[in-house]
This record gives structure tokens, C-alpha cells and sequence, in this order.
């Protein structure tokens, strides 16, 4: 069965900016985190410099957790030949049990696309980009 | 009650199309020129009376294309105390503000639409429309180099949101097919549409996957076409030798997830929801007093929402709301039995005017002598346009 393809990051400049930046030095040692307001508590995320719900500014960045696909969309892949097999590309929603409210657009690699479901439990996979490591996920049954 | 002190102040006194069609080879300034020159003559007015432009374009001051400061000039008009470009639903209420406001008196409203490179593939492979490489990378239209933003494409979110919809209320698509089913059905008696053939519930359940779960019936048809309005106050309407039609109500709406697609914060807190319960705020009319409906159907989830965001069934009902208000015998629906969805075939059929074609189109019919598509007697339309995330606009609109 062809499986979800892994998009090429490697010439992908990754943005980033104060208070984007944890996040992806967090990923170059393999670990997700989210920023999370010192104040109040709440999850910010895209990073930024005000916490919607209290203005406050400094967050803690603090490890999601358990993430799980909120939703996803399954597209064909066309290849260069005409007779190439058939693949898919699997963007996707990424939740995490420890960081309420924050979703991550990413894609679900390494994917059977019969058998990808909202709720399922995925793991990150850390891509190499041009400038840092993008977070991709797998399907954590998957072989 | 929030104040609307606009109510029946400004009218919409002209109405001119192009033509519809999925590769005219002409540029959106000739096509907005064109709808552009019918609505002028359509009003009975002279050019020079025009004070103020809307144009097309997400960007309020872009020059180039079918910009205000590109029509003002090819056009002739002499002085304009008011321009700007706007699109989707917010491009009307942009041109009603300036002229309740009295920055114009006469203003001129275009919206003008090329098939992109990013919304269709025969597009991507046309040297007229040559901007595809910007679309090949991982970049892409929304969010540009935001990674928190990455889609390529608005379809990925788009999708994404319609299977959640699905989970969510553990439905099928049926209410996709029906939405679907109903524009095409417009679209056969509409002779400027791109799709004149009808579809049945089969063809759409078996037309092609696109972006799972949305199939390519969810999708608007990409096409060449423009849309011009003239638009002036009522008491120089009444002047004319025309029948108004009354902006009685108009609302935006924008919410705390900005413009994060993936922020989605659920079916309560979307534009949809916001645009729509601000202009019920603003009228003293009811869903029983609409008698013309135009959600707008870039895809079928924006139709679907904004029917439910309109009130005529709950968040999530539109499956069995459909199911009830399904005419069988033509293959439409009809809204609590009486209100007809998207008479001109909508984005679906009638082709991508990204909503400017059910402004244009809820006028006509609130003018009459519409032909065989003429909803008889009717005198108010309720309008939704715009996406979930940004430029929505909720409109009732008055004989
Ligand atoms: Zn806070």
C-alpha cells in the first residue's frame, strides 16, 4: 500500500522571531513545546507577543504533550510520469493533550490514507528544513 | 438592537455583467470595464455623476488590474472623492458606507475575476495567467511564510474544517450534495452560467476527489467574469428611471481567532456566525420576511454555515434541514418550503464572481423580469458572503 508522502523541506526557510524562536530550538533537540502565558495560563499560539485573553506578555514554554489529529484532508500527489503509483499528500490538524487550544498545521507522513482517523494519536517527526527542523507526524501504530 | 441609521438610505440603481466563460483571454480590466459600462448604461446615468469607485482586490489602495484608480482612468470619470478596492461581501459594504457617509453620491462597484493559477490546472498551465510557480513551493496563498500558516492552498483548511463538520455532527454529505445539486439545477435556466448542465445527488456523491472528504462539486467553478453595481443614495434613486433596490441592513464580522485558519475555534465563533448576528441586530426584519437567500458557496461548507449561521436551522442541522426543505420534482431547495438558495446558480454554476454574482443576481430579482428564473413577488433577499475567517459580509436587500 503506497503510504502518504513526506514533502521536501530542504530548501524551506523557516520564519522566526522572539518569540517564535523557543519553539524551534525546542524541535532541534527533538521536543515540542508551546508557549504559555505567565499569568494567566493560557496557551498562545501562533507565538506572540500579547496573551489574548490577559495582555499579559512573558509566557514559560512548556512541553505538549500527547498530540492527536483534530482533522486532515487527503489529496493525490500527481508524479512526473503518467503511469507513476498513486500517493497522497495528508495535510493535518495537530492537537496536544498538555497544551489546550493550540493547533498546529503540519502533515501526516508515512500515512496508509484508508486508515487515518480524527482523534488518532500521532507522533512528531522532526524534517530537516533550511534553516531548523520542521515538525512532521506519524501515525504512532504505524509500522 | 444595534443602531443602523443606513436603513433603506442607499440604493443599488444599475446592474451590468460580462460574460461568463473559463478562458475569455481577456484581462479582469477589460472584464470589469465591461460590467462596468453595462451597470453605467443600465442606470440611465452619465459617467461623470460617478464620484466614487470600489474596485477589485484584497488590497484597499493597489493600483493595476481591475483597481479603482485603473477603471476611474479607462472609464474617463473626471473626479472621484472616494475610492478603494475591496472583494467577497465586504466590497458592497465598503461602497454603501462611502455613499451613506457622503464621502460620493454615485458610486460605481466592480468586481472582477481571472481563473488563477492556484484554483484550477488548466489555469496553472496557461501562459496568460502566469503566476504557477508561486503556487509549486510549500509557501502558497494563505499565510505566505508564516509555518503557523502553512496551507498551500485555502481547500487544505477548507477540507479539513468540512470532515470535522461531518465528526462533529456525525452526518454525511448529503447537505453538501443538496447544495451542490440546487445551483447546478439554477444553473441550467441561467444562460450565462458555466455549468447549464444539470446535476443529480449520483453525480455529485461519484464527481472527483479533491481534497478529501471535498470533492470537486464542492468547489466553485474558477472563470473569467465581472460584476458592476451603481449604487447612490435614495433620494437621487428616485430621480432615476429605474427600480431601486434598498440596502436595508448590512453587517461584517471578524473574531478573536484573526486570521489563523487553524485557530478554528468552533462552529459558534466564526465570521459567518459574527457578520449574521450583526445584521439581525440591525433590522427589525425576520427569516419570514426573506424571500431570496444567497449563501455563498466557494465551496459547499461556506453555504452550509451560513445557512446556519442565517438561523434557518441550528448549528449542524442543515443535514435533515435540507433533507425537509428538498423539492424533489426540480432537484432545488426550498427554504421552509417557500425561500429558493442561490437563483443564479451560485460560484457552484453560474462560476467564481466571489460573491459579486449574488449581489448582482439578488438585485436583478428584486427588480423582476427576471425570465424563467424570476422568483415571483419577491420583495427581500438575505446575502452571506465571505469565508469563515476573514471578509464576511450578511446583507438584506429590498424592493
Ligand atoms: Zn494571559
Amino acid at each position: 500500500m503506497t503510504r502518504s508522502i513526506t514533502p521536501d523541506f530542504s530548501t524551506f526557510e523557516v520564519p522566526m522571531d522572539t518569540w517564535s524562536e523557543p519553539f524551534w530550538q525546542a524541535g532541534a533537540r527533538g521536543e515540542t513545546h508551546m508557549p504559555r502565558c505567565l499569568a494567566c495560563g493560557t496557551f498562545r499560539w501562533p507565538a506572540g507577543p500579547f496573551c489574548p485573553e490577559c495582555h499579559t506578555q512573558p509566557v514559560e514554554w512548556v512541553a505538549a504533550g500527547q498530540a492527536r489529529l483534530y482533522s486532515f484532508t487527503i489529496l493525490p500527489v500527481r508524479g512526473a510520469e503518467p503511469d507513476a503509483p498513486p500517493a497522497w499528500r495528508i495535510p493535518a490538524l495537530v492537537e496536544f493533550d498538555a497544551a489546550p487550544g493550540v493547533r498546529l498545521v503540519s502533515v501526516l507522513v508515512d500515512a496508509d490514507p484508508a486508515h487515518v482517523a480524527i482523534g488518532d494519536r500521532v507522533e512528531v517527526v522532526w524534517q530537516p528544513a533550511a534553516s531548523a527542523s520542521v515538525p512532521l507526524f506519524r501515525r504512532e501504530d504505524a509500522e | 438592537m444595534a443602531r443602523n441609521p443606513l436603513r433603506d438610505r442607499v440604493a443599488i440603481v444599475g446592474i451590468g455583467s460580462s460574460p461568463y466563460g473559463r478562458d475569455l483571454q481577456r484581462s479582469e480590466l477589460s472584464l470589469g470595464l465591461e460590467a462596468a459600462v453595462n451597470a453605467i448604461a443600465d442606470a440611465g446615468i452619465d459617467r461623470q455623476e460617478i464620484d466614487g469607485i470600489c474596485g477589485s482586490g484584497m488590497t484597499s489602495l493597489a493600483m493595476g488590474n481591475a483597481g479603482f484608480l485603473s477603471l476611474q482612468g479607462a472609464l474617463g470619470i473626471e473626479r472621484c472623492t472616494w475610492g478603494k478596492n475591496g472583494w467577497l461581501g465586504s466590497a458592497l459594504v465598503y461602497t454603501v458606507e462611502a455613499v451613506f457617509s457622503g464621502l460620493c453620491d454615485m458610486a460605481l462597484l466592480v468586481q472582477a475575476n481571472v481563473r488563477s493559477p492556484g484554483m484550477s490546472r488548466a489555469a496553472a498551465r496557461d501562459p496568460f495567467r502566469a503566476r504557477a510557480a508561486q503556487f509549486a513551493g510549500i509557501g502558497g496563498d494563505v499565510g505566505l511564510g508564516d509555518f503557523a500558516k502553512r496551507w498551500i492552498h485555502s481547500g487544505e483548511p477548507y477540507a479539513a474544517i468540512m470532515r470535522r463538520y461531518c465528526h462533529d455532527f456525525g452526518v454525511n454529505k448529503d447537505a453538501f450534495a443538496m447544495l451542490a445539486v440546487n445551483t447546478r439545477s439554477y444553473g441550467a435556466l441561467n444562460p450565462e452560467a458555466v455549468f447549464q448542465s444539470p446535476l443529480s445527488l449520483e453525480d455529485y456523491h461519484a464527481s472527483r476527489m479533491v481534497w478529501d472528504p471535498m470533492q470537486v462539486a464542492d468547489m466553485d467553478v474558477p472563470c473569467d467574469c465581472a460584476e458592476a453595481l451603481v449604487i447612490t443614495t435614495a433620494e437621487r434613486a428616485r430621480d432615476l428611471n429605474v427600480k431601486p433596490v434598498f440596502v436595508h441592513a448590512m453587517a461584517l464580522g471578524g473574531t478573536r481567532i484573526g486570521e489563523y485558519y487553524e485557530n478554528f475555534a468552533g462552529w459558534r465563533d466564526n465570521s459567518f456566525q459574527v457578520s449574521m448576528s450583526g445584521l439581525w441586530d440591525r433590522s427589525e426584519l425576520r427569516l419570514p420576511d426573506i424571500d431570496l437567500f444567497y449563501p455563498y458557496d466557494g465551496y459547499t461548507m461556506d453555504a452550509i454555515a451560513i445557512t446556519e449561521a442565517a438561523g434557518y436551522c441550528g448549528i449542524g442541522e442543515a443535514t435533515d434541514y435540507f433533507r425537509t426543505s428538498w423539492d424533489s420534482s426540480r432537484n432545488i431547495l426550498m427554504l421552509d418550503g417557500r425561500v429558493p438558495v442561490l437563483t443564479d446558480g451560485g460560484g457552484l454554476a453560474h462560476g467564481r464572481a466571489g460573491g459579486a454574482n449574488l449581489y448582482a443576481e439578488a438585485a436583478r430579482q428584486l427588480r423582476g423580469n427576471l425570465g424563467n428564473r424570476q422568483v415571483p413577488g419577491a420583495q427581500s433577499a438575505l446575502i452571506g458572503i465571505g469565508s469563515f475567517f476573514h471578509d464576511p459580509a450578511a446583507v438584506i436587500l429590498r424592493a
